[in-house]
């Protein structure tokens, strides 16, 4: 965090409390500081702010402003300025996931700032927003994943995302701040907008696309506003964040990582090093940690253990179970490629998880694939909402990945014998459904409760853990 | 071996005549990325809203010519339109009965519902595609609905020779016929000298002109009611009309639309096609009155003849494919899958909405997807909404969904079909 020159400190010290700070800014008079001047009101050029949790607990706040500088920040009535994260910058066209005449260079006309706020904050104030602060006993977390608004060229796929019932995030993420959740955990893909909308399709007519600020917007922080107004979020990335794809966005705005030129994905010579991030372990409460780890660039075609990924992946998992060994705490574990889940098919027994995955986790867990300390796995990828537990010493998992990209078939109800998403892994009851929606952890005493909702709010099914194992209320396919 | 979409185009218009230009003109190189057996898979998926260059209207006038001469049967008195009767949305079923059109000779019968050839010049030639989030290639295109042929020109050999349809038997028989009927001239003029003396260049001149003839904008007019509201003319749908849209859209609803594509909010009508060109394994119920079907052991298996016959692995798991077809035009049918089971529409749509909810209604007591051998019902779908759901549970649809649907099919209908005489 940049502190302002002493004289600006001193105007917020006439203030009593961030909550009345605006008016106080202006009361106290004497600044012609533009940076100041606009926290006494919402400041335009403020595009996003919100609360990020990353490695070892630290709380990120970031903005991301139209202005050459970076906003100020009144953290707990101290008035500073934020730090700059990643400067406003048109990187130049690099290989992307589409064909060149159909990507661009991506445009951030944007300023990404950050501050790391301790641990014992109590408010946050940036660019006329209150922003949320980690509880140190969340009591309600939200899950959600796969949301961003699809337009893809070679899938001649164009989802009309003005229609908020073709492309539901929005209402999602207002029916999620609705319920005032104390954190929101997003497990990956947040931008889907890769090729231009063609001219005569008014459903998406005129949307931004590539992988610049303007689509960022578009498909993550304007739908999600209230989402990132209500809560602090937990991140990991999909393979939509992969450096071909959305991988310049995710570092600008979302990594919890420093930003650096070489995890930037501007030049694809770093892919291989900024394609992978380290594991790390946030706390949710005194007794529960969810441990998440970047599988964006694994891919679903298996992994060769001569891959140059597969060494990194096996290191990172032995990273996770350090993270899982911690004997006074539950381990939940996520990440974007379901690993004990299934990928539906028409017309044939689902696929497996994600075999790449599989033969790295075997190699140091040849029966379970988690390290013991692991109970609970949440995932997106597929766009459905699995729940799934094993008569075996398998982690029960979740999948959440229909948050608002277009949905996947279901999966079989009744579900085939034998068919299982690892060898070993011995199913024992299966709840699933492909309608819009997203999951919500709520506390109930001494346990967490994993419940899966409509995009509208509507209840679809209660799960209880116990140890590695849930008990959903219904099983087979979950009708809206 | 990489092959251009260019050169594609080349090997799959071979029954173009030599000098002709391609009918369909492909506007940038498409690669393999590899192939499926012989099968090409493309990194991407060909749109049916893509550039077609005209036919030429020569060619075109010739195809319409040949598509309705009923000299060129064996014997005389079926044309292509027999079948494919331009008044009724190009199908028709030549005297035949129970969902199966009738040969040249009247004791012969056809296996499948006849398909309507309206706006089939969009369908590509069979191709896989498979997205980066997708778990294997999907089969799309290629004509007849198990997509055997590639080209409509190489199609419409098929009718030609075969001998329940017009059974002129061979190259040299059908060449023999097109002399016979006075087409030297015009065919010499058109396709060179001496092109019916050559049965080879003959039936590709053949094929070229009914090609040309298909791909003309008179079997592709966009001129529904539902290309009106397209074009921005929302009162051109009634609101039951509207509702089944939404209904028809709606994944957890009719669903329909993730098969039948439509891109209701976009001017361009080729977006809405209401196919993706892609396969499906419905299980719909077997037509025990079709005449094949009294051999039990009789099974039309779609798509996997044509996976063995081009050598993809696994075959027999395409076995109950079909492509889906468009529904433009569904309306005028008077009947319904590629056995030709349904009689009515609204029968066709229940059956999507209550397959799996009432079995019993559509299979009586006996086992479900029984027009397929007992080994192959697992290649069904029963995973997509709204065919997923557990016997007796409820609908996705209900009765009044089911009738907005059908309104909705209903304005699919070009023009012709809907002006009163």
């Amino acid at each position: 965090m940049k502190l302002l020159p002493s004289n600006r400190r001193a105007q917020v010290m006439c203030s009593g409390a961030a909550a009345v700070l605006a008016i106080t800014l202006v009361s106290c008079g004497g600044s012609n500081d533009p940076v100041v001047a606009a926290s006494s009101t919402t400041d335009p050029l403020v595009q996003a702010a919100w609360t990020e949790i990353g490695a070892n607990g630290q709380t990120i706040v970031r903005a991301v402003t139209t202005g050459n500088r970076c906003p100020s920040i009144a953290i707990d009535a101290q008035l500073g300025t934020m730090g700059l994260r990643a400067p406003a910058a048109t990187v130049a066209q690099r290989p992307t996931a589409s064909a060149a005449a159909d990507s661009k260079p991506s445009a951030f006309p944007v300023t990404t700032c950050e501050t790391t706020v301790a641990a014992n904050a109590t408010s946050v104030f940036v660019g006329g927003r209150t922003l949320p602060l980690p509880k140190a006993s969340p009591s309600r977390i939200a899950i959600l994943a796969d949301t961003g608004c699809r337009m893809k060229k070679a899938d001649n796929a164009f989802q009309p995302c003005l229609d908020a019932t073709a492309w539901p995030f929005a209402t999602i993420a207002a029916t999620v701040a609705g319920m005032k959740p104390d954190l929101v955990v997003h497990i990956g893909d947040y931008h889907y907008r890769e090729n231009a909308c063609p001219a005569d399709i008014a459903g998406c007519k005129d949307s931004p696309w590539g992988y610049g600020w303007d689509t960022w917007a578009a498909d993550l922080f304007t739908p999600a506003a209230p989402l990132l107004a209500a809560a602090p979020w937990v991140v990991t990335r999909g393979n939509h964040e992969e450096c071909a794809r959305a991988g310049q966005g995710w570092s600008r705005f979302l990594d919890v990582r420093p930003f650096t030129p070489a995890m930037s994905c501007d030049d694809p010579a770093n892919d291989n090093l900024a394609n992978v991030s380290e594991p790390y372990a946030v706390a949710l409460g005194a007794d529960t940690q969810l441990v998440l780890f970047d599988s964006a660039k694994v891919g679903t075609a298996g992994l060769a253990a001569t891959d140059y990924k597969f060494p990194i992946y096996q290191d990172q998992f032995r990273k996770v179970a350090a993270l899982a060994a911690d004997s006074g705490k539950t381990t939940l574990f996520a990440n974007h490629h379901p690993i004990l889940a299934f990928a539906p098919l028409a017309g044939a027994n689902p696929n497996p998880g994600n075999t790449g995955l599989q033969a790295v986790m075997k190699t140091l867990n040849p029966v379970t694939y988690y390290p013991e300390g692991v109970k609970i796995a949440l995932h997106g990828h597929v766009h459905d909402f699995q729940a799934i537990s094993f008569s075996t010493n398998h982690p029960a998992t979740f999948v959440a990945g229909n948050g608002g990209d277009n949905v996947d078939v279901n999966l079989p109800d009744p579900f085939p014998a034998g068919v299982t998403p690892a060898p070993g892994a011995v199913l024992d009851k299966i709840t699933h459904t492909n309608t819009f929606g997203f999951m919500m952890m709520e506390r109930s005493g001494s346990q967490w409760l994993y419940k899966a909702y409509t995009k509208t709010g509507a209840l679809l099914t209660t799960c209880v853990p116990t140890g590695s194992k849930i008990a959903c209320d219904k099983t087979g396919y979950l009708a809206p | 071996m990489s092959l251009t979409r260019s050169a594609l185009a080349s090997l799959l218009l071979a029954a173009c005549a030599a000098r002709a230009p391609a009918q369909t003109q492909p506007t940038e190189p498409l690669r393999p990325v590899e192939h499926i057996g012989s099968t090409p898979r493309y990194a991407a998926i060909i749109p049916a809203a893509r550039p077609l260059e005209a036919p030429l209207p020569a060619r075109v006038a010739l195809g319409r010519q040949l598509f309705t001469d009923a000299r060129l049967s064996q014997p005389r008195g079926t044309s292509c339109a027999s079948c494919h009767d331009a008044a009724k949305a190009f199908t028709s079923f030549n005297g035949g009965r129970d969902g199966v059109a009738g040969g040249s000779l009247r004791s012969r019968l056809g296996f499948r519902n006849p398909p309507s050839l309206t706006y089939a010049k969009f369908i590509p030639p069979l191709y896989f595609y498979q997205d980066d989030d997708a778990q294997q290639p999907a089969p799309f295109g290629g004509l007849m609905l198990d997509g055997r042929a590639d080209t409509l020109a190489a199609q419409v050999r098929e009718p030609l020779l075969a001998r329940h349809e017009m059974n002129l038997g061979t190259e040299t028989t059908a060449a023999a016929r097109l002399e016979a009927s006075g087409y030297r001239e015009v065919f010499e003029r058109l396709y060179g000298s001496g092109v019916l003396n050559d049965p080879k260049r003959a039936m590709q001149a053949f094929g070229t002109s009914l090609e040309a003839y298909l791909q003309s904008d008179e079997l592709s007019p966009f001129d529904s009611r539902f290309d009106e509201f397209l074009r921005g003319k929302p009162q051109a749908l009634t609101p039951q009309e509207t509702r089944g849209l939404a209904i028809f859209r709606n994944p957890n609803q009719g669903n329909c639309a993730s098969c039948h594509s439509v891109s209701h909010t976009s001017s361009n009508p080729a977006r809405s096609l209401f196919t993706d060109f892609g396969y499906e394994a419905l299980g719909v119920p077997r037509n025990t009155r079709l005449p094949a079907n009294a051999d039990r052991r009789h099974f039309d298996l779609g798509l996997c003849r044509t996976a063995a016959a081009r050598h993809w692995p696994e075959a027999d798991t395409w076995c109950g494919y079909f492509r889906t077809p468009s529904l433009r035009n569904v309306a005028v049918r008077t009947r319904f899958m590629h056995n030709g089971v349904f009689t009515t529409l609204r029968e066709t749509v229940r059956f999507y909405a209550m397959r799996s909810t009432r079995p019993q209604e559509f299979y009586g007591n006996g086992p479900v997807f029984d027009d397929l051998p007992a080994k192959l019902r697992g290649n069904v779908n029963t995973q997509s909404s709204p065919m997923n759901r557990k016997a007796g549970s409820q609908p996705a649809m209900t009765e009044e969904d089911i009738d907005a649907v059908v309104a909705f099919l209903g304005t699919l209908t070009d023009k012709r079909y809907t002006a009163k005489p």
